[in-house]
C-alpha cells in the first residue's frame, strides 16, 4: 500500500446530462511516470480538474498519499502536493518570468500584511532566497531566459511558455506533477526536450510521480512506465505502452470499429 | 536629447513643470488658459514622437529618487509660490486629494482587478462620517480620519459577498447599485442633513487650527495652506503604501488573482481573502481622504458624491494607465484643473471626459503613462 502516491476510486462526474468520468479507478505510483491518454473528450483534463478541486466530484473518492482529498478546494489540493500545468499554458502574460514562477512558492511565503508592507527589511531577505531559487530553476529548463527575469511572459514563444509553466509547477516541490499535454503547440523535437528535461529532474528529486496526458504517442511510448487509457469517460485499458497497444479495445477507439 | 536622461535634464523638466503650472494656475483669461492647455498637449505629443519623453523616461527610471525629490521640490515651489491664493491651493489640494482617493481605487480596479463604480461612495462615507463627529464629539481631528476610513471599510463589508460571488463585470454592476443607493440614503436621512447637505468643522490638530490664515514674519499665508501640508503628506504615505504593496507578495497576488483566478488558486492564492483585502485597502483609503475633504471643504452634500462622481474617479484611472500611479498624478491634474481653469467647457465636462476616455481606449489602451513591470526590492546578491 505504501507505494502508491494517488487512489481514486470509482470517481464520477457529470455536467447536467453528460458523464465526462464514469467510475474511474486509477493508480498513481510511487515515482512513476504514468501517461493517461484517450481520444478527444474523453475526459483526460476532466479528471485533472476534478484531481485539483477546479470541479466538485459527483462522486466517488480520491487519496493522496493516504489522505482523502476529495471536494477539497485547489489551494488544499496544492498545498497538500499535488501540482500541474495547464493545456493553454495559463500564465499572467503582462507579468514577468519571475512573477509568474514565484506564484508557485506560494504557500512557503509569508503574507502577513506587517511583513510586507512595513517589515521591508524581512521582506527583502525572503525576496533574496526565492529569487535564488526561481533563478535555479529557470537556469536548470531555460538557460537562456536566466537573464531575462523581469521580462513579460507575452515576450516569449510557446515552448518558453510551457517552460516556464513547469518551473512554476516544480517550484513548490510537489509530490505528484501533473502535465497536461505538454507537447500543445510545440515541435516532436522541444516537447522531446522539455521531457527529458521533465525525466532528469525526476530523477534528482527521486519522491516525484508525474502524470501526463499526452496526444503524442511518440512522447508516451518513450517517458512513460504505465498509461491509463479512457475513452468516453470510462477506464478501457491499462498496463504498459506496450501491452495497451496491442489491446484491441484500445485501437477500436482510436480507429473505430471497422478495421 | 541625451541630457534629458541625466539629472541636468529631469532637474530642467521639472523646473519647467513647476513654471507651467504656476502659470496655469495663475492664468486668468479664458484665451491664455486655451493657449497653455494645447501647449501642454503638443508638448506631450512632440515629445512622444521625438523620442524625448522615452529618454526622460529612462532618466527618472536611473534617478529614481532624485527625480522624486525633483518633483516634490516642484509641487512645493508651486505652492509657495500661491501661498496666499486661496482658490489656486484649494484647487491644487483637491488635485491631491482625488490622486489619493484614485490610489485607492487603484488597489482594488489597477492591481485586484476588482472595478469599484462606488468610489465616490466610500469617500462620502468617510466625509459623513466627518462630519457627523466633528459636529457632535470632542474626538481628536486625526483619529477622526482613521475613522473615516475604517467606517468606509465596514460599510464596504456590506458588498464583499455579493462582489465576491461575482465576477468582473458583474461585480461592477455591484458596485453601481451601491453608488446610486448611498446618495438616496443620505439624501433622505435628516441626521446627515438630508438633500440640504452637513456642515463639517475645518481640522484641528494639536490646538492648530486649520482655518485660520498663517501669518509668518509678516508674510500672510491662506489657511488653505495647512490643508495642503497636510495632504501632501497624506499623498506621500498614500504613494510609499502603494509602491510597498506592488513590490511584495501581496501585490503579486493581487496581480495573479486579477489576471487568472483559476491558475492562481491551483498555486494555493487564497482569491476571496486576497479581494477583501484589496477592497478594504482601497475603502480604507477612499474614507480617510473623504473625511479629509469634508473638513477641508466645511460643508458637504449629497451632491458631491454622486454616480458621475465615481465614474470621474475611475476615468482618472482609465485615462492616466491602469495601474500607474504618475499616471494617476497626470490624470486627476488634467481632469480637475481643466474644467475650474477652462469655464466655457464646464457644463459639458462629462461630455469631454467621455470623449477623452474614449480617445485613450481606443488608441492609448494603457493610458497616458502605461504601468512598468513590477521592480521588486534588488537584493545584495544581485548587484547594483
Amino acid at each position: 500500500m505504501t507505494n502508491i502516491s494517488l487512489k481514486a476510486t470509482g470517481v464520477v462526474k457529470r455536467f447536467g446530462g453528460l458523464v465526462a468520468l464514469d467510475k474511474v479507478n486509477l493508480e498513481v505510483h510511487n515515482e512513476e511516470v504514468l501517461g493517461l491518454i484517450g481520444p478527444n473528450g474523453s475526459g483526460k483534463t476532466t479528471f485533472f480538474n476534478i484531481l485539483t478541486g477546479i470541479y466538485s466530484t459527483t462522486d466517488g473518492k480520491m487519496e493522496f498519499r493516504g489522505k482523502d482529498i476529495t471536494g477539497m478546494p485547489p489551494q488544499a489540493v496544492f498545498k497538500s502536493g499535488i501540482s500541474r500545468t495547464f493545456q493553454r499554458a495559463r500564465l499572467c502574460l503582462e507579468l514577468s518570468v519571475f512573477d509568474n514562477v514565484a506564484i508557485g512558492d506560494h504557500p512557503q511565503l509569508n503574507q502577513g500584511l506587517w511583513f510586507n508592507i512595513i517589515n521591508r527589511k524581512a521582506f527583502r531577505h525572503e525576496y533574496g532566497s526565492c529569487h535564488d531559487r526561481v533563478a535555479e530553476l529557470i537556469n536548470q529548463f531555460a538557460p537562456h531566459l536566466s537573464s531575462k527575469l523581469n521580462e513579460p511572459v507575452g515576450n516569449f514563444p510557446m515552448i518558453d511558455r510551457r517552460r516556464i509553466e513547469v518551473c512554476r509547477a516544480l517550484l513548490g516541490n510537489p509530490k505528484l506533477l501533473l502535465l497536461d499535454e505538454p507537447s500543445a503547440g510545440m515541435t516532436e523535437e522541444e516537447t522531446r526536450q522539455l521531457m527529458d528535461e521533465v525525466i532528469d529532474i525526476r530523477k534528482k528529486r527521486g519522491d516525484l510521480s508525474v502524470v501526463i496526458v499526452e496526444h503524442e504517442m511518440g512522447i508516451i511510448s518513450r517517458i512513460t512506465d504505465r498509461c491509463v487509457v479512457l475513452n468516453f469517460g470510462k477506464k478501457i485499458c491499462e498496463g504498459t505502452y506496450e501491452d495497451i497497444s496491442q489491446n484491441s479495445e484500445v485501437q477500436k477507439a482510436y480507429l473505430g470499429d471497422d478495421l | 536629447m541625451k541630457i534629458l536622461s541625466n539629472k541636468i535634464g529631469i532637474f530642467a523638466a521639472t523646473a519647467v513643470l513647476a513654471v507651467y503650472v504656476a502659470s496655469l494656475m495663475h492664468a486668468e483669461s479664458q484665451l491664455t488658459v486655451g493657449i497653455l492647455s494645447v501647449l501642454f498637449g503638443s508638448a506631450w505629443f512632440i515629445g512622444d514622437k521625438t523620442g524625448a519623453s522615452q529618454m526622460l523616461d529612462k532618466g527618472i527610471k536611473e534617478n529614481g529618487r532624485f527625480s522624486s525629490t525633483m518633483f516634490l521640490a516642484a509641487i512645493i515651489g508651486v505652492a509657495i509660490y500661491l501661498h496666499d491664493d486661496h482658490f489656486n491651493l484649494l484647487m491644487l489640494t483637491t488635485v491631491m486629494v482625488f490622486v489619493i482617493a484614485c490610489l485607492g481605487l487603484n488597489i482594488q480596479f489597477g492591481y485586484n482587478g476588482l472595478l469599484n463604480f462606488a468610489g465616490a461612495a466610500f469617500f462620502g462615507a468617510g466625509g459623513y462620517t466627518a462630519a457627523v463627529l466633528t459636529q457632535n464629539t470632542q474626538i481628536p481631528h486625526l483619529l477622526i480620519l482613521l475613522i473615516g476610513g475604517i467606517v468606509a471599510i465596514l460599510i464596504g463589508f456590506i458588498l464583499i459577498l455579493p462582489v465576491l460571488r461575482t465576477r468582473g463585470h458583474y461585480a461592477a454592476v455591484v458596485t453601481i447599485a451601491f453608488s446610486l443607493l448611498f446618495r438616496t440614503l443620505v439624501e433622505v436621512s435628516p441626521a446627515l442633513g438630508g438633500a440640504q447637505g452637513s456642515a463639517v468643522k475645518g481640522l484641528n490638530i494639536l490646538g492648530w487650527e486649520f482655518n485660520k490664515n498663517i501669518d509668518i514674519a509678516g508674510l500672510d499665508i491662506s489657511f488653505y495652506m495647512n490643508y495642503f501640508v497636510l495632504a501632501l503628506i497624506l499623498l506621500l504615505i498614500a504613494i510609499a503604501f502603494s509602491k510597498a504593496i506592488e513590490r511584495s507578495w501581496i501585490g503579486l497576488n493581487f496581480d495573479t488573482v486579477r489576471l487568472d483566478e483559476t491558475a492562481a488558486a491551483c498555486f494555493g492564492v487564497n482569491i476571496k481573502r486576497w479581494k477583501i483585502t484589496a477592497f478594504a485597502m482601497g475603502n480604507f483609503i477612499l474614507g480617510l481622504i473623504g473625511a479629509f475633504y469634508a473638513m477641508m471643504l466645511g460643508f458637504i452634500a449629497p451632491n458631491n458624491f454622486t454616480f458621475g462622481d465615481s465614474l470621474i474617479m475611475v476615468s482618472i484611472i482609465l485615462l492616466g494607465g491602469i495601474g500607474s500611479i504618475p499616471g494617476i498624478i497626470l490624470a486627476s491634474a488634467i481632469v480637475i484643473i481643466l474644467p475650474e481653469k477652462l469655464q466655457g467647457i464646464q457644463e459639458y465636462r462629462f461630455l469631454i471626459f467621455a470623449v477623452g476616455v474614449i480617445l485613450i481606449l481606443l488608441f492609448r489602451p494603457n493610458g497616458l503613462i502605461k504601468r512598468k513591470m513590477r521592480q521588486f526590492p534588488k537584493t545584495k546578491a544581485q548587484g547594483e
